[in-house]
C-alpha cells in the first residue's frame, strides 16, 4: 500500500515538509525501541508513543517506511529535526495507538516481523 | 542490615522521591555508615535514571522539581502499596498520596542535566533489562545525554554484557543490589569499587576518572 494512500486515509499530515510517496510493505507497533530494532522489518510503518529523538535513530535503521506518533503527544524538537534531516517521514495524530493499528489493518496493512 | 552485611558505602534511591533519604543517613550517621543521598527518577520514556548527591540539600532540592513535574495522580494502596515515610527510628511519619510509581514528563536528557546541575552523578538503572532500562527503552544511549556510569543488575554477566554492549565500554559499569526489601541487601550482589574513602566525593572521582579497573563486579 502507497504512503500517501495511508495518510490521506487517516488524515494524517506530516509534522515537517512534504514526504516522498512509497510503499508500504507492513507495520509494526512498539514503545520498546529495542524491541523495533530487533524485530520491525524493512519499509514497515510504525506506529509508537515514544517522542525521543531516538525513535528516528531506529526508524532509519530499520529503514522504516514512516512513522507515526499516536495518542496526541507532540514529538520532542530533536526528533521532528532529525526527522527532517534524515528523510523520515514523521505524523503525529490525536488517535491511541490501537485506533491507528485497527485503522491501517482495515486498509488492508499486516504486521510485519523480521524472524530473530 | 547494610553494617551486618559488612557493605560500606549505600545509596538511597526511592522512586521519584527522597521523603526516606534524610532518616536513614541519620541512623548510618550513628552507626558510622555512610549513606549517599539518590533517587531513582522515572523518565517520560519509562526509563529508569539514579541521581545520587553529594547531600540531603541536594536531593531535597532536585526532589522539588522534579515534583513539578510530576503528574498529580493520586496512590491507589490497595494497586501499588502504601508509600509510607519513616522517620530515623522506624516509626511511621506519613504516607505519600500522590503515586510515585509513574513517569515524570520530562525526558532523560532533561532529567540527566538536572542532576548534574544538583551535584549529583547520573546513572542509567538496570541497563540489561527490557522494561524501564535505557538501552531497552530507547534502544541505545543518546548522545545528548551526558552519563557517568551504567548499572546492570545482579543477575546479569558483565561478561555477557559488554559482549552483548561493546558501546557501552566507555561508561563505568557497576553492579548494585537494587534491594527493595532487607533480604536483598547482599554483600556480593554490589560492586567493589576502589576509592580513597566510602564517600560521593570519592566516588564521583572514581566515576569520571573512568578508571574502571577499580571496579569490580561479582
Amino acid at each position: 500500500m502507497q504512503l500517501a494512500a495511508i495518510a490521506e486515509a487517516l488524515s494524517l499530515s506530516p509534522d515537517h515538509g512534504s514526504f516522498k510517496d512509497i510503499e508500504v510493505k507492513g507495520g509494526y507497533s512498539s514503545d520498546l525501541l529495542s524491541d523495533v530494532m530487533g524485530k520491525a522489518a524493512a519499509k514497515s510503518i510504525w506506529v509508537t508513543n515514544q517522542i525521543h529523538p531516538n525513535v528516528i535513530a531506529v526508524a532509519s535503521l530499520i529503514d522504516a517506511a514512516a512513522v507515526i506518533i499516536a495518542g496526541g503527544v507532540q514529538p520532542e524538537e530533536g526528533t521532528l529535526k532529525k526527522a527532517e534531516e534524515v528523510g523520515i517521514p514523521l505524523f503525529t495524530t490525536d488517535l491511541p495507538a490501537f485506533e491507528v493499528v485497527g485503522q491501517l489493518y482495515q486498509l488492508g496493512v499486516r504486521g510485519t516481523a523480521r524472524s530473530a | 542490615m547494610a553494617q551486618l552485611e559488612g557493605l560500606s558505602l549505600i545509596a538511597i534511591t526511592d522512586h521519584n522521591t527522597a521523603a526516606n533519604v534524610g532518616a536513614v543517613m541519620q541512623v548510618g550517621d550513628q552507626l558510622g555508615l555512610p549513606v549517599l543521598p539518590g533517587m531513582e527518577v522515572q523518565t517520560r520514556e519509562e526509563v529508569h535514571l539514579l541521581g545520587i548527591f553529594p547531600s540531603l540539600e541536594a536531593v531535597l532540592a532536585f526532589e522539588q522539581l522534579i515534583w513539578q513535574h510530576l503528574p498529580k495522580v493520586a496512590n491507589q494502596p490497595q494497586i501499588f502499596g502504601e508509600q509510607i515515610v519513616y522517620d530515623s527510628a522506624d516509626r511511621q511519619k506519613g504516607s505519600i498520596e500522590r503515586l510515585l510509581l509513574q513517569s515524570v514528563t520530562l525526558g532523560v536528557e532533561e532529567v540527566g542535566k538536572a542532576i548534574t546541575a544538583h551535584g549529583g552523578v547520573t546513572i542509567a538503572a538496570h541497563v540489561n533489562r527490557r522494561s524501564y532500562g535505557l538501552l531497552g527503552q530507547l534502544g541505545f544511549v543518546p548522545e545528548t545525554l551526558k552519563l557517568d556510569a551504567v548499572e546492570i543488575d545482579r543477575y546479569f554477566s558483565y561478561e555477557r554484557f559488554m559482549d552483548e554492549h561493546q558501546s557501552l565500554g566507555r561508561y563505568p559499569v557497576l553492579r548494585n543490589s537494587d534491594a527493595h526489601q532487607l533480604i536483598d541487601l547482599v554483600d556480593s550482589h554490589s560492586s567493589v569499587v576502589l576509592i580513597e574513602e566510602p564517600s560521593f566525593l570519592a566516588l564521583r572521582e572514581l566515576l569520571l576518572s573512568g578508571d574502571v579497573g577499580r571496579i569490580r563486579l561479582r
